[in-house]
């Protein structure tokens, strides 16, 4: 039964010893290898624009699940215990914690540049750490309103301005990666296009006597199209596995050598291991119809 | 398009091949049939005789539809095939049995796949014909054959897997161009007999060919070419010159 099974899945990739238009072998190597590598630089770059996707959405929901509140008076400790017990009743707000003066410090050391000497002299900011539930509006207009009406002067970062860039720089991926995918499947057509009017030049005779013994220009459109469905599925399969294994190796490399910034951003997920699946698939129609009507085209050409 | 002109039908009755002042020039310039007048009848047995180089397989080429006249009107079915849409061709075809001169079988073919072309054009299922193939096949002396390649025939062995093409899918018009050339006197008479079986089925039958005694025999009308113009044809009396 598998055996079977199997044979019949093999047979996909054969060309019937039947077939009305045979295909020439010099010429079904060199155009699988470039669909294939073609294929392959599609998937990446789906698979690109997916992970750029994923990093920015984590990013951003990291962010825009957190804000500080920084209280320019009053500034002492206990103050800013009450001001965080305030901004805790607030709807929406998960945490709410007030911020040590050494770990105050600490975050502006953290700041890079080496400012040990003068950092004890600067004033050190007083913060509340404020979680939030993501999506939620108004929260920051709230906790601004509560503690004025509590009687401190602050101002909330809600990070929009972070969201923004890093929204604005992952679309930006996005767009590029969508583009070269545009491109390649446009040079893909035109490549199998090309190859399907070079076939039917080289086989005219063949394309004529099909003819005179009554074949449709359909029928002849067919037999073209059949070959380069399989042609194209062939290199869609050979394309998505080596884009998957790049994948994987790039994921690899990044996981162990990681910095906190890379790691959020693995090249390959389980979710987009359908842009591998379904390429086959899309290179093998595409390729079927780009050859159908080049086809149809070079034979109108034919008297 | 409506239906009527998509799928042309011939009516019985009126000749099924008309030609009238036809001339074919080739694109290099020679001018292979001038001024051809002529008319077939429907379920009619026409031999096609003249010197090589006279016309002969040009004039079968306008019949199968292979090229369109350069001067004048053919009709065949009652279609003119000079202003026929490109879309018809294949259903007027279909009509059409044709025994190349040069058999034109495909190479990579075998002979079965060969002679079930007409059927596989037309997505036939192999159920419907592979036994009409096998058959014929056995009737022409390659039933040992019909895996062979066409390339380990010899001449007068792929002639036959042509003519058994030809005679295959029982067509209304049969045109064979010299089909008895390649094959000795005993398989030219079976070949000829097997015409005369489709033309009794009710098929027109138009057979180029030098061989005089086969013509002489027969009895059958006679269409004449010399350099390219008729010089007999049905309806004109023997040995008269045609004039215009
Ligand atoms: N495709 C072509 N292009 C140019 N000239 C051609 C072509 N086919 C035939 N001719 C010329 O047209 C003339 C008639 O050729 P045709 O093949 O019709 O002769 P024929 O009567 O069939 O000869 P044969 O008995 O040798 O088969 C010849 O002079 C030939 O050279
Ligand atoms: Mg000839």
């Amino acid at each position: 039964m598998m055996r079977k099974l199997w044979s019949s899945f093999l047979r996909l990739f054969r060309e019937s010893d039947r077939a009305l238009l045979p295909a020439d072998s010099r010429q079904v190597r060199p155009l699988t290898i470039v669909v294939a590598i073609m294929c392959a630089l599609g998937c990446l770059a789906g698979l690109s624009a997916s992970a750029g996707f994923r990093a920015a959405d984590t990013w951003t929901s990291d962010l825009k699940s957190a804000m500080s509140v920084v209280v320019q008076s009053p500034r002492g400790d206990a103050d800013l215990t009450r001001a965080a017990a305030i901004v805790g009743r607030v709807a929406g707000v998960t945490r709410s914690e007030a911020m040590s003066r050494d770990r105050a410090k600490e975050l502006l050391r953290n700041y890079g540049t080496d400012m040990s000497t003068t950092i004890d002299a600067l004033p050190v900011p007083r913060l509340i750490e404020v979680g939030v539930v993501a999506g939620q509006t108004n929260v920051k207009a709230d906790i601004e309103r509560v503690l004025k009406a509590a009687g401190f002067t602050v101002t909330v970062d809600d990070h929009s301005r972070f969201t923004g860039e890093v929204l604005r720089t992952s679309t930006l991926v996005r767009i590029v990666a969508i583009l070269a995918l545009v491109a390649l499947v446009v040079a893909a057509i035109a490549t199998i296009a090309f190859a399907a009017r070079a076939a039917l030049e080289t086989r005219r005779e063949a394309v004529n006597i099909l003819h005179l013994v009554g074949a449709k220009d359909a029928f002849v459109a067919r037999e073209v199209q059949i070959r380069f469905l399989r042609l194209g599925f062939v290199a869609g399969l050979i394309g998505a596995g080596v884009a998957g294994v790049l994948a994987l190796i790039g994921t690899l490399v990044f996981a162990f050598g990681a910095s906190d910034f890379t790691s959020g951003a693995p090249l390959l997920a389980w979710t987009d291991v359908w842009i591998l699946l379904i390429a086959p698939m899309i290179t093998g129609s595409a390729s079927a119809i780009a050859a159908n009507m080049a086809a149809r085209a070079t034979l109108r050409d034919l008297v | 398009m409506n239906e009527k002109t998509r799928t042309p039908r011939y009516r019985d009755g009126g000749p099924i091949v008309r030609f009238d002042k036809v001339g074919v020039t080739y694109g290099s310039g020679t001018q292979a049939l001038r001024n051809v007048s002529f008319e077939l009848e429907s379920g009619g047995f026409y031999f096609l005789t003249g010197p090589s180089g006279a016309g002969k397989s040009t004039l079968l080429k306008l019949m199968y539809l292979a090229l369109r006249p350069s001067q004048g009107r053919a009709q065949l079915f009652g279609v003119d095939i000079g202003s026929a849409s490109r879309d018809d061709l294949p259903m007027l075809r279909r009509q059409i049995g044709v025994v190349f001169q040069d058999f034109r079988l495909l190479p990579h073919l075998s002979v079965f796949d060969n002679v079930a072309m007409p059927f596989r054009v037309r997505d036939v299922p192999l159920s419907h014909y592979a036994e009409d193939v096998d058959d014929l096949l056995r009737w022409v002396g390659l039933g040992g054959r019909i895996d062979a390649l066409p390339e380990t025939l010899s001449g007068g062995e792929q002639q036959r897997v042509a003519i058994a093409r030809a005679v295959v899918g029982k067509p209304s018009l049969l045109i064979a161009d010299e089909p008895t050339g390649n094959v000795d006197p005993e398989m030219g008479a079976r070949i000829i007999r097997l015409f005369i079986e489709l033309h009794k089925l009710g098929a027109t039958v138009v057979i180029a060919t030098h061989d005089l005694d086969l013509v002489r025999r027969s009895g059958a009308p006679v269409l004449q070419l010399e350099a390219g113009e008729l010089t007999q044809f049905p309806g004109l009396e023997p040995g008269a010159k045609a004039r215009r």
